[in-house]
């Protein structure tokens, strides 16, 4: 066991020292297979990266779709009933007709003029942004009480957001309130959730489904509705649903208000979804080419490397060594040369992004064409009469 | 007695265009202790000849036995690693090795251990007047005379009984002609080996103790000289 250790030890010292040598080759040999390795590092990066955009943007990418008159031709101004609100938040499920799985972020506003305080407008929103007039865009700041959230404009409480500096009183429950009634002469006493600055003066912002009175459902008009689809990655699927409830705008169909179109907006995401998926389509048609072409770059190093020593196998052929240790030892200097190459490469693993079976399969595949190479190269060689071959060697 | 015979040896090979008969029925025995040199023509066949007693080849016809075996039953791998060494004109070194890895080469192949070759080979390079300075450089770096006598060097270090030589003096000028068949000689008459070498170089047909002399793959004459010659 010793003694073949040994063995092994003197011829392979000596094969690294000629190794060493030729260094030039043989860094030639090990920098090819690095840079192959490192191009399908980098590719395989890319199209992880791209595909990782891809992921990204249909999850954090809001389509949104903007409830119209059935023509298409109003957004502002509706006069929808609230039912369709109730649909698309989920409030219809005993009638076995809504759409909350589909959509997400639902917004809506309503509003009408109050009698008290007067010159006032009671606004009713789902949340902040069912009214531009609360987005910070228009200058606007909301700055809820102690004890509320924003959910809080979903529920059918009877809350309010103010403007800044309104007068308030205070109930008997010590709590801060504002009295409100309607044109119909309902009135209703409203407590103080939040305050706005920087807004209108002359609102006053409710929850969209508050009641006026106990126990009665009283029909509101929706002014704008629009909401975001619920699952990007089943898009075709969320729009066959709000297309079973609403109409695709049309300036052919008949105006009601039981039928409302909805605008989906999905042109862009769709055009740049396009767009990213023939990129990654593209890099994963070159990442087999590249595989392809380094291998073949590879197999042909690998073969001219290990046929420029023609000689040398000749006269180790003369000297008694069998053309299977001939192959081995080649093959091992192969392997030593471009596994360091290999690793080298590896170093671009960094932009890679992570180490995938995908990838070490195709730095294996590229290792073993190296060794093809030279596995081909020297069969060859060894086959071939071998004083022929010295007599034309020399 | 013989330790290398071949008995109605042939060889053809097929060119693109005819076959060509390189030995035809040679027939001859190779003794321990002397020179052998095969003249001829080129084109004699001469070269194939040595290829097949190395076993680098396998004749067409007729048999060549070594140690009274026919070469047939043996691994002509190991024959070649353990019984024979093949000396070039070109020399046939390794370029990448030194001049000491070089000469202990078939040490290596057959498993010695490394400093176990190396003192071998080193011995032999000084017996052939190799100096101790010139061990570590590579091969390019010696003349002709003394790249061919490392090529003995390896020979000599592998211990083999037979040693082929085709041409070995080929590119060397005279002196070095003279002091590697004086290396020959002494390596079949002391050391008891039996040394054939192909050569066209009368000087050295004249120094071997038996002269085979081919034409057309055929043997014509063979000669044998007095050994104290």
């Amino acid at each position: 066991m010793a003694q073949a250790a040994r063995t092994g030890r003197a011829l392979r010292q000596v094969t690294l020292a000629a190794l060493w040598r030729r260094r030039t080759a043989s860094i030639l040999l090990a920098l090819a297979a690095a840079l192959s390795v490192a191009a399908s590092c980098l590719l395989h990066g890319l199209t992880a990266r791209q595909e990782a955009a891809i992921e990204e943007m249909i999850d954090s990418t809001n389509i949104q779709c903007i409830v119209t008159n059935a023509q298409g031709t109003g957004t502002g101004n509706l006069q929808m009933v609230h039912g369709f609100v109730s649909m698309l938040v989920g409030q219809r499920h005993e009638q076995d007709c809504w759409l909350d799985q589909y959509v997400k972020n639902v917004r809506a506003k309503s509003s009408e003029k109050l009698k008290t305080p007067q010159g006032m407008e009671l606004r009713r929103i789902l949340s902040f942004d069912s009214d531009s007039a609360l987005s910070a865009s228009e200058g606007a700041s909301v700055r809820m009480e102690e004890g509320w959230t924003e959910e809080a404009l979903r529920s059918s409480g009877r809350i309010c957001l103010i403007p800044e500096g309104m007068e308030t009183e205070t109930n008997e429950a010590g709590r801060e309130t504002v009295y409100v009634s309607m044109e119909d002469g309902v009135g209703v006493e409203l407590q103080v959730a939040g305050r706005v600055s920087g807004g209108p003066g002359n609102v006053i912002w409710c929850p969209f489904f508050m009641a006026r009175r106990d126990g009665i459902s009283e029909l509101i008009w929706v002014e704008s509705c629009s909401f975001d689809i619920g699952d990007n990655r089943r898009l075709e699927e969320c729009r066959d649903a709000i297309y079973d409830v609403f109409v695709e705008p049309d300036p052919a169909n008949f105006c009601d208000i039981y039928t409302q179109g909805v605008l989906v907006q999905d042109e862009a995401y769709l055009s740049t979804l396009e767009e990213f998926q023939s990129n990654l389509a593209m890099l994963r048609l070159l990442l087999p080419v590249l595989v392809v072409l380094c291998g073949g770059i590879g197999f042909l190093a690998g073969f001219l490397t290990a046929r420029g020593r023609i000689r040398e196998f000749a006269v180790m052929r003369c000297l008694g060594v069998k053309r299977r240790r001939i192959f081995s030892l080649v093959l091992w200097e192969h392997a030593l040369l471009t596994a360091a190459g290999a690793l080298a490469g590896l170093l671009t693993l960094p932009l890679a992004g992570e180490l995938s079976g995908g990838l070490l399969l195709r730095t294996a595949l590229l290792l073993a064409a190296y060794l093809a190479g030279a596995a081909a190269a020297v069969g060859g060689i060894t086959r071939v009469n071998v004083m022929k071959l010295l007599r034309e060697e020399e | 007695m013989a330790v290398l015979t071949a008995r109605e040896v042939a060889y053809a090979y097929q060119t693109r265009y005819q076959t060509v008969q390189a030995v035809a029925g040679v027939s001859a025995e190779f003794e321990q202790g002397l020179v052998y040199a095969i003249t001829g023509p080129s084109g004699s066949g001469k070269t194939t000849f040595l290829s097949l007693l190395a076993g680098l080849d396998v004749p067409n016809a007729g048999v060549i036995e070594y140690g009274g075996k026919s070469m047939a039953s043996l691994d002509r791998d190991l024959y070649r690693l353990d019984h024979v060494s093949v000396i070039y004109q070109s020399y046939n070194l390794f370029y990448h090795l030194t001049v000491l890895e070089n000469a202990a080469y078939p040490l290596y192949l057959r498993k010695t251990p490394r400093q176990e070759a190396d003192a071998a080979a080193r011995e032999q390079l000084q017996a052939i007047g190799l100096q101790e300075s010139q061990f570590r450089r590579l091969p390019n770096t010696l003349s002709g005379g003394e790249q061919q006598r490392v090529a003995i060097a390896r020979a000599l270090t592998a211990g083999s009984e037979i040693v082929l030589a085709d041409e070995p003096t080929g590119n060397l000028d005279s002196t070095n002609t003279e002091n590697i068949m004086d290396i020959l000689r002494t390596l079949a008459h002391d050391k008891g080996r039996c040394v054939i070498i192909v050569t066209h170089d009368p000087y050295v047909a004249e120094r071997a103790d038996v002269v085979l002399r081919m034409r057309d793959g055929a043997l014509s004459s063979v000669e044998r000289r007095d050994k104290e010659q």
